[in-house]
């Protein structure tokens, strides 16, 4: 946890002073660049650095060049580089491996030969801030021609490791009103942020340890006590990750920049679309503005809209990690949202009593919501046989 | 300005808010300070399970330092144990704790704190406590154990974070060459950014004493960390450190044969032999010598040894140098013992020469001595406490903390203390009366613990028992009252009553046959007189009268089939009745041998009703002594929590354990004068 450590707490008793007692907006811009350079070469690495410089590099003169060629080889490459580093793995065994294991287990050897023990940090981010920023150069936009705003936009500390993803269009001018003018109000409102942030990290890591110290005995367990365990596990993962993007959210504050917002009391969510709409926002707004909506969104009927829901939602998981159980995890969500959105229309009669219902009884809806919600991150933890089996042992007891 | 947070949150002042903040912050770090420079642990004896770094409580150097002032008096010799858990104790209970016995014997001009720990070093708590009380100016002699290798880098093994906690607070004074050797030992390993993080951690303590502020809170009002051993059902992580005691008050240790379990025995003494076969090397001649590499073991250690602790602290430190079990050793071939004894005797001439006085302890120990392979048992710890109690009494007195006189009256106050305790134990007076009380009621709530358990394994089977034979009288009245018992006497008499009946019918039958025969042919007599009638008539020669013969015959016909056809009618339901009561025999046969199987029935209904009822009564008996057992066991435990509450201290509690365990005072008594007066270093 890079905003607990030691390291940080110090990093950041030497920056913000600093960064306040400067007036200059030049220099500041200055100052936080060389704070974001010793921030991400201390917590990456070489290893982690090069290839984001490489990334950072290609997606900077693309964009600066306007050409749609060379921004759609830039995304593919970004692209590219997000699967051998992340996915390598389960590429080859886990695909390519059904059909020729022999064959995939070479390519995995090989692949590792060139590989960094770790993917370099945050590198989902950074390609999917670089691919939002080269699409949205390709369709048009003007792209950003100052190198150190670009790498403020590509490498700005607080964003670096867990989000919030950023857009250009809005982070550009955020970042230098920020830095032209940083009051008591934005210190202040900042704080609390991190304040509230860091209390949630606290409580998701205690019950981080509470559900590793009970998880073993989920099946003898009482009844009640895995409804308990279920409830921990759905306010763990929001804890989690809301503290960590409130923390970014509230230092980024800190320094006079707002960014968006990324979680918005997602478990009071009514249906699916509405937790959608709350939970990792930044996330989901890219899904749907870059995968969801280029492969045909809602346009081509209902069987094309529940497939681009289930494509869009899979890749989704699938960025959560390179597993089969964040895949099913994705697929639920993307199938329980094309039914959420169309049983009206598509259930005749029981459909529309079923949406009766909902519209009088808003609890009923946020219960299934949250049901729901909560079954999904049990295949989000587990591997699917275990996820399966937790399922049925809430459900019917045994 | 005001400004309103979010949609739900009022409106702050942000200068309000921040200088809010800031006072926290402020008013925190006070609290801190404050519980830094106060004791709080109540009779500490060592940091047992729930006060270690395993349930995520971490004593700072504070705490240690705390600990030690608040236990020395004026004049009195501080003895701090540190090392690893053998030093901690592994393998003795609270109540007969090694380090007890070392302050039994020295007397009351020695304090002796145990700041051993599982998996820890030299250098780890204990060498850190020895540095800053040494720094602080308190007479110190600091006992510890050491691996292999050696005692662990400058600043810790596995408690590191203790090390620069104590640096950042100005606890430990400013050596460069110690932290040259630190940041040497992180670049060769490749730890560096753990090092830095580790002296950040100290720097931010050093500052806010956020540590010292959590663990008071942790210690005294609630913990907010949960862990893998404190857990549900036996207690709630939040529970305050202070409600906890040391989990092993008694020892349980196997007989000497499951210590060492076959499977284990080839991999620990292949560890053996592996060290010997690094240390050293036995010529063809039978000379043992050091096993020649860059650099020899020895140099490699004594350079580990130089950079652990200070100089100063050194000359004051005495190492015990406790072999493995002899179980094992003796498992090695001659040359490799020899090689095994011949590098221990190396290892305490390079200690000798770094400024430490190496200690030989418990040479005397035999394989019931050890737990383990290498930690103590009870025995074993008295031994080694009596063997390191010389040495101490040496040093302290070398090192000029205590006159001869002092240490010699303190070593007679402490024996007298034996005798005194040896004298009520033999009269069963005073604690000793008390103790003696204690482990019988210890005992009979073990016995009664047992009672318990068989009692309810007893009511277990009454009730499965009871249970079965529930079922099957259900059963059998089920299917009592679906086909009804009868008595065979009843059944015979029944039979009889068919077989007359089914007689009376076949007669009947056969009487009604020949009716039917006899009436037939009067019917045709009849029928051929009519029409012989009605020829004549119709001829014109009929008699006179014959008209009306000839129509009373008709009617005579009339009556006769009439008749004929009741007794027709009669004679077929004389043959259902015949059928019927033909039938009706073979049924109460069958029946009669059903008797006999219902009143076998029966009686095993009445024998598991009976038994059920026994069952039952024997169920509520155990029950009620199941009660009663409870009800004593309670008793007896409110007892013993009385008693042991009105015991002067766990330590001196402890101490009369150690002693009602260990009957040998007079062989103490001559080992500690011949301590005294000859001294055992080396």
């Amino acid at each position: 946890m890079i905003f607990l450590s030691y390291w940080f707490l110090a990093f950041i008793l030497v920056l913000y002073p600093i960064y306040w007692g400067v007036r200059d907006s030049r220099l500041r811009l200055i100052l936080l660049s060389i704070a974001c350079v010793i921030f991400h070469g201390h917590f990456a690495g070489p290893a982690g650095v090069i290839p984001i410089v490489i990334l950072g590099v290609l997606t900077y003169v693309c964009g600066l060049s306007g050409k749609r060629s060379l921004c759609i080889a830039a995304i593919v490459t970004c692209v590219l580089a997000l699967l051998f580093y992340k996915y390598t793995e389960f590429l080859s065994i886990q695909l390519i491996g059904l059909i020729a294991p022999v064959t995939a287990e070479q390519l995995n050897a090989s692949a590792k030969t060139v590989m960094p023990v770790l993917p370099p940090l945050g590198i989902s981010f950074f390609v999917f801030e670089f691919v939002h920023y080269l699409v949205e150069v390709y369709r048009g936009h003007p792209s950003i021609r100052n190198p150190l705003h670009f790498g403020l936009f590509a490498i700005f500390w607080p964003s670096l490791v867990a989000g919030p993803i950023k857009r250009y269009g809005q982070f550009i001018p955020d970042l230098l009103k920020g830095v032209s003018c940083v009051g008591s109000t934005n210190v202040a409102l900042g704080l609390l942020q991190v304040c509230v942030g860091i209390m949630k990290k606290t409580v998701a890591d205690d019950l981080t340890i509470w559900i590793e110290i009970y998880e073993p005995e989920f099946a003898t367990m009482d009844y009640l006590w895995r409804w308990v365990f279920f409830l921990a596990l759905a306010f763990r993962i929001l804890c989690d990750f809301s503290g960590y993007s409130d923390m970014a959210i509230g230092y980024a504050r800190m320094l006079g920049i707002a960014l968006p917002i990324n979680f918005n009391w997602p478990y009071l969510a009514r249906n699916l679309a509405d937790f959608w709409n709350r939970w990792h926002i930044s996330l989901s707004s890219w899904i749907r503005d870059y995968i969801y909506i280029p492969l045909g969104g809602n346009r081509h009927g209902t069987v094309r809209r529940v497939i681009n829901a289930a494509i869009a939602f899979a890749i989704c998981g699938l960025w959560h990690g390179a597993e089969w159980h964040f895949v099913a995890w994705g697929l639920m969500h993307g199938t329980g949202l094309a039914v959420s959105q169309n049983y009206r229309k598509s259930f005749g009669p029981p459909g529309r009593v079923i949406a009766v219902m909902f519209d009088r009884v808003p609890l009923l809806g946020w219960g299934v919501t949250f049901l729901f919600v909560g079954f999904g991150w049990i295949l989000f933890f587990y591997p699917v046989t275990t996820a399966l089996t937790m399922m049925r042992l809430l459900i019917w007891g045994r | 300005m005001p400004i309103r947070v979010t949609e739900r949150l009022g409106p702050i002042r942000p200068r309000a808010f921040l200088s809010g903040f800031a006072v926290c912050m402020l008013v925190l770090c006070i609290l801190g300070r404050v519980a830094s420079s106060t004791n709080y642990l109540q009779d500490f004896q060592r940091f047992h399970r729930y006060l270690s770094m395993d349930t995520v409580y971490y004593p700072t150097a504070s705490q240690l330092r705390q600990l030690a002032r608040a236990s020395l008096s004026e004049g009195r010799v501080l003895v701090i144990v540190g090392g690893s858990s053998v030093m901690y104790g592994v393998g003795q209970g609270s109540s007969e704790l090694w380090s007890d016995e070392l302050q039994q014997v020295l007397g009351p001009a020695y304090v002796v704190l145990n700041f051993a720990g599982g998996g820890t070093a030299m250098t780890d708590y204990g060498g850190v406590a020895a540095q800053i009380l040494h720094a602080d100016g308190y007479p110190v002699v600091f006992v510890t154990d050491i691996g292999p290798a050696g005692g662990g880098d400058p600043d810790g093994l596995r408690a590191r974070y203790v090390y620069w906690d104590a640096y950042y607070k100005g606890l430990l004074p400013s050596d460069a060459g110690r932290m040259l050797q630190i940041e040497s030992l992180a670049s060769s390993r490749g730890t560096k950014d753990e090092l830095d993080e580790l002296k950040l951690r100290g720097l931010v303590e050093g500052i806010f004493y956020q540590t010292e502020f959590w663990n008071w809170v942790g210690y005294n009002v609630v913990f907010t960390v949960p862990n893998y051993l404190i857990r549900l059902p036996y207690a709630w992580f939040t529970a305050p450190r202070k409600t906890f005691v040391d989990p092993v008050f008694v020892a349980t240790l196997p007989p000497v044969s499951d210590r060492y379990p076959p499977s284990q025995v080839d991999t620990q003494t292949s560890l053996l032999k592996a060290y010997t076969q690094v240390a050293c090397v036995v010529h063809d001649s039978g000379a043992v010598v050091e096993r020649e590499r860059d650099p020899p073991v020895s140099a490699s250690m004594a350079q580990s040894m130089e950079g652990a602790l200070p100089e100063e602290v050194r000359r004051r430190t005495i190492i015990a140098l406790i072999r493995e079990s002899l179980f094992l050793t003796d498992r090695l071939p001659a040359d490799q013992q020899a090689c095994y004894f011949d590098a221990r005797v190396r290892m305490a001439t390079t200690l000798s020469v770094l400024g430490y006085h190496p200690v030989h302890a418990g040479l005397t120990m035999s394989a019931e001595d050890y737990a383990d392979r290498v930690h103590l048992a009870p025995s074993g710890g008295r031994i080694v406490a009596r063997d390191l109690a010389s040495a101490i009494l040496d040093l302290s007195v070398d090192l000029g903390y205590v006159d001869a006189d002092t240490a010699s009256a303190s070593a007679r106050e402490g024996r007298a203390e034996l005798a005194r305790l040896q004298a009520l134990m033999d009269a069963g007076e005073g604690p000793f009366g008390e103790l003696e009380q204690l482990l019988a009621q210890a005992r009979l709530v073990r016995s009664l613990d047992q009672r318990l358990e068989g009692l309810l394994d007893d009511v277990d089977r009454a009730e499965a028992a009871a249970s079965e034979a529930r079922v099957e009288a259900q059963l059998l009245r089920a299917w009592i009252d679906a086909g009804g018992p009868v008595s065979q006497a009843d059944g015979q008499q029944q039979r009889q009553a068919q077989q007359q009946a089914v007689q009376e019918r076949e007669q009947r039958q056969q009487e009604l046959a020949a009716e039917v025969s006899e009436a037939r042919v009067r019917a045709a007599h009849a029928r051929r007189e009519a029409e012989r009638l009605r020829a004549e008539i119709d001829a014109g020669r009929g008699a006179p009268g014959a008209m009306e013969r000839l129509q009373a015959e008709e009617r005579s016909l009339e009556e006769r089939e009439r008749r004929l056809r009741d007794l027709l009618r009669k004679t077929d339901e004389g043959r259902v009745a015949a059928d019927e009561a033909r039938s009706e025999p073979t049924r109460v046969r069958s029946e009669n041998f059903a008797d006999r199987a219902l009143s076998e029935a029966m009686e095993r209904l009445q024998a598991a009703e009976r038994s059920l009822q026994e069952r039952e009564r024997r169920l509520r008996d155990r029950l009620r002594e199941v009660e009663e057992a409870r009800a004593a066991l309670d008793e007896v435990r409110s007892e013993l929590s009385q008693r042991c509450g009105r015991l002067d201290s766990k330590r001196a509690f402890s101490g009369v354990t150690t002693r009602l365990q260990e009957l040998e005072i007079r062989k103490r008594e001559r080992l500690l004068c011949s301590g005294l007066t000859t001294g055992t270093a080396g």
